[in-house]
């Protein structure tokens, strides 16, 4: 039976038998039993809310990882700093496969459209507004403001040469161990430490602007990703991609496994070593367009009537009435 | 003239405009009367309307409405006996967990995240919301598995694709849902979902970490998205009728040929 007369058959207008049906009281029963099942399940298994991540509770529980990121925000050598579109000019992050690059191409016809400069809105944005209450932070901002590019980048990159581990950090207080001048760089370090740990340092400080309060958190949500905190929290809970993070919630909660066919690039090591999320997209956006078209794909559309599993759904249709075969 | 006679006056001009304001409404309604609109307007044979009635843009689209969909099709009494199987109520499960998270949905958007992330009733209505999504996709995945296996998109292909559409629909509205949340599980989606979304250049369209844009998209533009596209494949579901079974019996189907894909 070909594929053009299953085709031309099922447009013929049905003259058979007919049985009862009402359709609003069908619906009616259906929206009841998906409500008990929805309550049910919701009384029975709930589902996992864990509180997001803040400044506190990053600075609180690794003090050791907010420093560092910190000084990789002021020092502009951050994943952010060095993203490129659409936050900046930078090419750390761009993707595209050959000359292939939307994300480039965006950037030549409009420019930089989110615009994230992490040294003055990360770290110098929210010490500016605590000096008026510190004096000692005062002066280090002036100091580290009223230096040429080149000083800043010497105390900088003297302060980036200290591993992370080798930090002393008593409290809030930060102190790089002694070696090339880092000029006013530990005293700043503190301060967003000390802001941090105490609460006053909020998504609020960083993305907010002018009179306005923020509902965009590009900004405090770019710094927190930018450190380790919120990796090793997603390794707990099997989050990460290579970990097939789309499909659960926080461990054996189901996330949106219904994400598979994006979700599945990630672990299919000729694509996972690519190392880029442009061509999982486009190898999920080939799946789609497969899905969407498949009525028009011969061989695809004539998989059912091949493999005949519709006999077990109208199996009663064809053991009351005699039909063709 | 005394105050009265003015009194007077006034009450008489005004009779007099009275009067010749009903004339003309009168004159008015006899003009209506002859051109044919005293009578009963719709009609769904045109050729028996006045003739400056018979090509109004709305009577046009009444009459295409009611054509591809006449009441009884819309909703019908019976169905072909071949309908008879649990797989042919997914659709209708699948739209009671829309139903379900277009009232639960409501409840959250009213009351804010505070409500959903810390008291009580909030976050059981969070819950709810969140098995109806899980429940959805489960129910319209056995929907369109079934409906593949059923060659039902023979002949009615283009409500195979809207079906489609719906589910890709479903799928970003879910992922901004969860984007949404403001607890660890968006926090997370979103700072790692940031750079396919950049990678694709819409990224500062439609930007992950912005929470307020995030909202307004999954309460507001998707929803609407979601509802006009359901909407027009049960118009097309209601307009080509049931896919009959493969090898359905000769007689059970109208000799003649109708185009309706």
């Amino acid at each position: 039976m070909s594929w053009r007369k299953d085709h031309a058959d099922s447009r013929r207008r049905w003259v058979g038998p007919l049985e009862k049906y009402d359709l609003i009281r069908e619906g009616t029963i259906a929206v009841v039993v998906v409500l008990v099942i929805v309550i049910g399940l919701a009384a029975l298994l709930g589902s996992p809310r864990m509180p997001a991540v803040s400044f506190h509770t990053w600075a609180k529980a690794d003090a050791r990882d907010f420093t560092n990121t910190t000084l990789t925000e002021l020092t502009g050598t951050s994943e952010s700093a060095t993203y490129g579109p659409p936050y900046n000019t930078q090419t750390g992050q761009l993707q595209g496969l050959a000359w292939f690059s939307p994300q480039k191409w965006t950037q030549d016809w409009f420019g930089v459209l989110v615009p994230v400069d992490p040294p003055k809105d990360f770290v110098l944005k929210p010490l500016t507004s605590a000096a008026a209450l510190d004096p000692e932070l005062r002066q280090a901002l002036d100091q580290w403001n009223a230096a040429s590019a080149q000083q800043r980048a010497a105390w900088g990159k003297a302060a980036l040469a200290v591993k992370p581990a080798d930090y002393r950090i008593d409290g809030s207080t930060v102190t790089l161990p002694a070696g090339a001048d880092v000029g006013p760089v530990p005293k700043l370090l503190s301060s967003m430490l000390a802001m941090a740990q105490s609460g006053t340092l909020t998504s609020q400080s960083i993305d907010a602007s002018g009179d306005a309060y923020s509902t965009d958190n590009t900004k405090s949500e770019l710094y927190m990703a930018d450190g380790e905190y919120l990796d090793a929290i997603a390794n707990k809970y099997l989050l990460q991609g290579e970990q097939w993070g789309v499909m659960n919630e926080l461990g054996t909660w189901p996330g949106q496994p219904w994400l598979w066919f994006y979700s599945m690039w990630y672990n299919i090591p000729l694509w996972s070593s690519n190392g880029t999320d442009i061509l999982a997209i486009v190898s999920a956006l080939v799946v789609v367009l497969v899905f969407l078209f498949l009525p028009f794909i011969p061989g695809l559309r004539s998989l059912p009537r091949g493999l005949k599993l519709y006999r077990l759904i109208w199996r009663p249709y064809y053991r009351r009435y005699e039909t063709r075969e | 003239m005394d105050v009265d006679d003015k009194l007077r006056e006034g009450i008489e001009r005004g009779e007099t405009e009275v009067r010749k304001l009903e004339d003309e409404a009168r004159a008015a309604g006899r003009a209506a009367e002859e051109c044919g609109m005293g009578r009963v307007l719709i009609d769904d044979d045109p050729a028996k309307l006045p003739p400056e009635l018979r090509n109004t843009l709305d009577g046009r689209a009444r009459r295409w409405f009611l054509r591809t969909w006449p009441p009884q099709q819309l909703a019908p009494d019976a169905e072909p006996v071949f309908v008879r199987s649990w797989f042919y109520t997914m659709g209708v499960c699948t739209l009671a967990c829309l139903i379900t998270l277009f009232i639960t949905g409501l409840l959250l958007a009213l009351f804010g995240p505070e409500w959903w992330l810390t008291n009580r009733v909030g976050q059981f209505v969070d819950q709810m919301h969140y098995w109806a999504v899980v429940t959805l996709f489960l129910f319209m995945t056995v929907h369109w598995i079934s409906v593949f296996f059923m060659g039902s998109f023979r002949g009615r292909r283009f409500t195979w694709m809207l079906g489609v559409v719906s589910l890709l629909a479903c799928l970003v509205t879910a992922f901004t849902g969860y984007a949404s949340l403001q607890d660890f599980e968006s926090q997370w989606i979103t700072t790692q979902g940031k750079d396919a979304i950049n990678s694709t250049g819409i990224g500062a369209f439609f930007n992950l970490l912005n929470t307020g844009q995030m909202l307004t998209v999954h309460v507001v533009l998707l929803p609407m998205v979601v509802l006009v596209v359901v909407a027009v494949h049960l118009l097309l579901v209601r307009k080509h009728g049931i896919a009959p079974p493969y090898d359905a019996r000769e007689d059970h189907l109208a000799p003649e040929r109708e185009a309706v894909a």
